[in-house]
């Protein structure tokens, strides 16, 4: 099965971030992720820093979705797919990098129009690129 | 969540987003992300009211990102997020809270047709449903049933009103 992504986050954004607490902890049985930048409350449902990160903001929808690639190599070969196939990566920011706790996620703008960020846990040593069309 | 949640190798769960840019996000996702597509829904939903919702894989979760057609910009993209639990007792403990929470559950529990998931919806105070299922089948290497659905769900997931 080629390529093996994973779902790794969504970013949701909505006004008051708090307001989600009691939904998310006590009706869906998330815990608290690791802390979040500029007022943003983070999820998980296992030992992954965050599965969902609710960051305040106008939008009230889904802002960004993250997918692990899992290594270097299957990173590369996705950024080479996406290019062949129309879609221009662009290089995450440093404070990016920070709010996803040690991995620089590389937002992009698809066809959903929505970024959506494509990434792999190195731990930032790495170039991260965000992808556009 | 006592049995805690199915990840491991497959991801936190999946995404649900509805779009008009329908055919190019299908292509986006296909050849961009190279995710392939598990299989579809189409169907009727009322008179004149056609639903199509496309299912992918990318790895062996049943589908990690589905997209719906929309008719018309709408005003969450986001349909819903779905988690999926170790133990099917730990979706009706969620049930459970969910109904106690006097929050809108537009599906209760049910058995989706495509994927198995056992689950139901609740309403996030900011519009987006959260799916809590549990035992959806898994997809193979060997994957060969890319096909047509008809029906959301093989039993359930009914609106449910409160009193």
């Amino acid at each position: 099965m080629q390529p093996q992504l994973q779902l790794a986050y969504v970013g949701i954004q909505v006004p008051d971030p708090s307001a989600l607490n009691p939904f998310f902890g006590e009706v869906v049985g998330l815990v608290p992720g690791a802390p979040g930048p500029a007022g943003a409350v983070t999820w998980r449902n296992d030992d992954k820093a965050h599965r969902v990160i609710v960051e305040p903001g106008a939008a009230n929808d889904a802002v960004f979705v993250g997918l692990d690639a899992g290594d270097d190599d299957a990173f590369d070969g996705l950024l080479a797919r996406l290019d062949a196939a129309g879609f221009r990566a662009t290089e995450g920011s440093d404070a990016e990098r920070s709010a996803r706790a040690g991995e620089a996620p590389r937002p992009h703008d698809g066809a959903l129009g929505r970024r959506r960020r494509a990434g792999h846990r190195s731990r930032g040593r790495r170039p991260r690129r965000t992808c556009r069309r | 969540m006592p049995g805690g949640f199915l990840t491991g190798g497959v991801g936190f769960g999946h995404v649900v987003f509805a779009t008009t840019a329908f055919d190019e996000s299908h292509a986006f996702v296909t050849h961009g992300l190279g995710m392939v597509q598990s299989d579809w829904l189409e169907m009727e939903l009322a008179a004149g009211v056609e639903l199509e919702v496309r299912f992918y894989h990318c790895n062996p979760r049943h589908h990690s990102l589905a997209l719906a057609k929309a008719p018309f910009e709408l005003p969450q993209k986001l349909h819903h997020l779905m988690v999926e639990t170790n133990r099917r007792d730990d979706v009706g403990a969620a049930f459970d809270r969910a109904w106690a929470s006097g929050l809108p559950i537009p599906n209760g529990l049910g058995l989706h047709d495509n994927d198995r998931m056992f689950s139901f919806y609740v309403s996030s105070p900011a519009g987006f449903l959260v799916e809590v299922g549990h035992g959806a089948r898994t997809v193979t290497d060997d994957w060969d049933d890319n096909r047509r659905y008809g029906r959301i769900s093989a039993w359930g997931h009914q609106p449910l009103h409160r009193p």
